[in-house]
């Protein structure tokens, strides 16, 4: 067998063996926007992601930590991130004092918060350190998210202990459905990509019924708020106000009016056209221009700036 | 429906069409800037540019209010509307203009109480209704809105509402006028005023514009011939080598302003010694702020603002578009990284900005197209 032909074997044989994991990915779609969204609403509230791992895990938490930190796409917002890892002295310390396994728990402990989101990588799902680090923040509150690889399961160790799996310590479980440790990696790097982007996603466009709609009162960090205003106290625009193409009045344009009644204090009731030809009679004010009834006038952010036909006529200027 | 349909006869259009070509000197190119938001709107809505000789270029300048705020004065709206028991409102426009810290819909999802309104009016309304809060208006715009904004805290006012404030970031068009002028960038032949500004202020702060720097205005309205026959009108002027403030727009302005709105306007507010225009820089009396008298109203003195000049994303080039110095496709974030729904820079925010407009009217091809064609 010539050398190209051995070549072409290898390539096809490592395109099939990542064709499988790759389709199992995408059949994972649900699951992965479930964590993003629960992600989106933790960094709604003011948490922030922290990450962890070894080896290459921790290579990976670092990475996850720049792209929250420092968006490559230019225009979304940076979001906190630190991965624990990263800090040899601190990461040392306590491996010399309390041992490996409680590197990452320990941090977790000192300063993490409630709403903040722990992310655990580990190419087996065996690190100790990991699963140790996953079960304090979930006895913190955070939200809980792990990053593994399929592998076979481990033997069962010779302790008393009992062995800590990682369906008891993690909301989301988002798995590389492979076990080869290359495959795995790159699994993983595509997985952590579609986490920020989803997320991301989600805090641009929160599900109605979340954060921005939250009856007047209620605020989405938990507080107490008010409940004495009502944002329908507000007249209301006829929507079709915004249909064509630029909303005449919230945008610096201005809107024909005909004012069909004078009230109190410089105000008037005045009809205006709507972008579909209806009409809406709305408050407006019209104490800087001499406008009597009948009169069309130029609003501006509800006040008339200008007389622009004296008598009943409707029109735009 | 009278005001309309005779301001978009496509008869009257074509023969505009060719009476502009006569114009046109051979081998001369023409740089004319329209100066309002609402013209660039217009000029994309109606495909206008496709009417015009090709030596005409249209420059969009920087008239649209929402597109020439920096971002360090969202930063502070923010700041505000994140203290205690401030619900802050504002126009629809701005919720969705990035700062350095997100938008006032970021904000809001992080549990500010930022409500959007239709006019001050309507700020003033909640601030009735609410009077254990403490109502912060968004005030942003040219002397269009100015009169608006100074006309209801004089109402409040009068009313005794005490818990109603404004953050003014009113400007005022005639100085950012005289900064392009000034720049090296720009050689431009002649503008189309705008509109409804020209309602408030009138057609005589524009004649420096002819008088000193020799270049012809033409104040117009919001229809497609309107803005057509400024551009003829112009073109007049620059072949009879004339300089002269015009004012096509009759119909809605009088010469000298609405002498109403202005007094309100000096009541109520003073010129800033400086202001921070997006693209533009620092421009020495270009805004207004609320007097001294008012200081009860202000926003600015009631919060202690950070007052934090913020930086544009670098990929952002809304200033070189604000100056007309690039056109908006050929900003380098146009259309992939900037675009209406996720905007980068103020221009793509706006239905006036010049981005939104060439993305939303489909310019960007076309022009592609033609810049193609051209090669």
């Amino acid at each position: 067998m010539s050398v190209a032909t051995t070549m072409q074997l290898a390539l096809r044989n490592a395109f099939i063996q990542r064709d499988s994991p790759g389709h199992a990915l995408a059949r994972d779609s649900a699951r992965i926007a479930r964590a993003c969204q629960d992600m989106a609403d933790r960094f709604r509230r003011g948490g922030k992601l922290i990450v962890f791992g070894n080896g290459g895990g921790g290579a990976d938490a670092a990475h996850i930590a720049v792209e929250f930190m420092h968006p490559v796409i230019v225009g979304k917002r940076a979001l906190p991130a630190v991965a624990l890892s990263n800090d040899a002295p601190t990461m040392t310390a306590i491996g010399a004092r309390e041992g490996l396994a409680e590197s990452f728990a320990h941090q977790l402990a000192s300063w993490a918060t409630p709403s903040d989101i722990a992310l655990g990588v580990s190419r087996d799902g065996r690190c100790a350190n990991v699963l140790r680090g996953l079960r304090a923040a979930h006895d913190l509150g955070l939200l809980t998210v792990a990053l593994l690889g399929d592998t076979e399961p481990a033997e069962p160790a010779e302790t008393a202990e009992p062995v800590e799996t990682v369906e008891t310590v993690a909301d989301h479980v988002l798995l590389a459905r492979t076990a080869d440790p290359a495959v795995v990696k790159e699994i993983h790097v595509t997985t952590y990509h579609l986490l920020w982007e989803l997320a991301h996603l989600f805090l641009e466009h929160p599900p109605a019924n979340r954060a921005d709609t939250l009856p007047t009162g209620t605020r989405t960090d938990g507080r107490a708020g008010d409940q004495e205003s009502d944002p329908a106290d507000v007249p209301a625009r006829d929507s079709a106000q915004c249909s064509d193409d630029a909303c005449v009045t919230c945008s610096d344009q201005a809107a024909p009016a005909t004012v069909v009644r004078l009230l109190h204090s410089g105000l008037a009731l005045a009809e205006t056209a709507t972008g579909t030809g209806e009409i809406s009679t709305e408050e407006i004010s019209v104490a800087l221009v001499d406008a009597s009834v009948g009169d069309t006038v130029l609003t501006h952010a509800g006040e008339a700036i200008a007389v622009i036909m004296k008598g009943a006529h409707r029109g735009r200027p | 429906m009278r005001f309309v349909d005779e301001y978009r006869d496509a008869g009257q259009a074509r023969a505009l069409a060719a009476q502009m070509a006569a114009l046109c000197r051979p081998g001369r190119a023409y740089k004319l800037m329209e100066v309002c938001g609402g013209h660039t709107h217009t000029i994309y809505k109606h495909g206008l540019e496709d009417y015009l000789p090709d030596a005409v270029t249209l420059i969009h300048g920087p008239g649209c209010p929402v597109c020439v705020i920096p971002m360090g004065r969202l930063d502070d709206a923010i700041h505000i509307a994140e203290q205690p028991d401030v619900i802050m409102t504002s126009f629809g426009d701005m919720m969705r203009v990035p700062g350095g810290r997100g938008s006032f819909l970021d904000a809001k999802a992080r549990g500010a109480d930022i409500r959007m309104v239709y006019s001050p009016l309507d700020a003033l309304k909640i601030a009735r209704q609410n009077p254990r809060k403490r109502v912060v208006f968004m005030a942003i715009g040219f002397e269009t809105t100015a009169p608006s904004t100074a006309m209801t805290v004089l109402r409040a006012e009068t009313e005794g509402i005490h818990n109603f404030s404004v953050f003014c970031n009113h400007v005022t068009i005639i100085p950012a006028i005289k900064a392009i002028l000034d720049s090296p960038d720009l050689h431009l032949d002649g503008f189309i005023g705008p509109g409804h500004v020209s309602a408030v202020i009138g057609c005589r702060p524009y004649e420096f514009i002819a008088h000193t720097y020799g270049k012809p205005l033409v104040v117009t309205g919001f229809e497609p011939l309107d803005v057509l026959r400024a551009v003829y009108q112009i073109l007049t002027q620059l072949a009879e080598g004339r300089s002269q403030v015009e004012n096509q727009y009759a119909r809605v302005v009088p010469w000298n302003g609405n002498a109403k709105a202005l007094n309100v306007i000096s009541r109520v507010m003073e010129l800033r010694p400086y202001f921070e225009w997006r693209g533009l820089g620092s421009i020495s009396h270009s805004a207004l702020k609320m007097t001294e008298k008012y200081a009860a109203y202000d926003a600015e003195r009631i919060f202690q603002i950070p007052g934090v000049r913020v930086a544009d994303p670098k990929a952002c080039q809304c200033g070189e578009v604000l100056k007309g110095v690039l056109k908006p496709w050929e900003c380098k974030v146009f259309g992939t990284a900037c675009t209406p729904e996720t905007p980068i820079g103020t221009c793509m925010v706006s239905s006036e900005g010049a981005c939104a407009a060439y993305y939303n009217f489909g310019r960007f091809s076309r022009e592609r197209v033609k810049e193609a064609t051209r090669r």
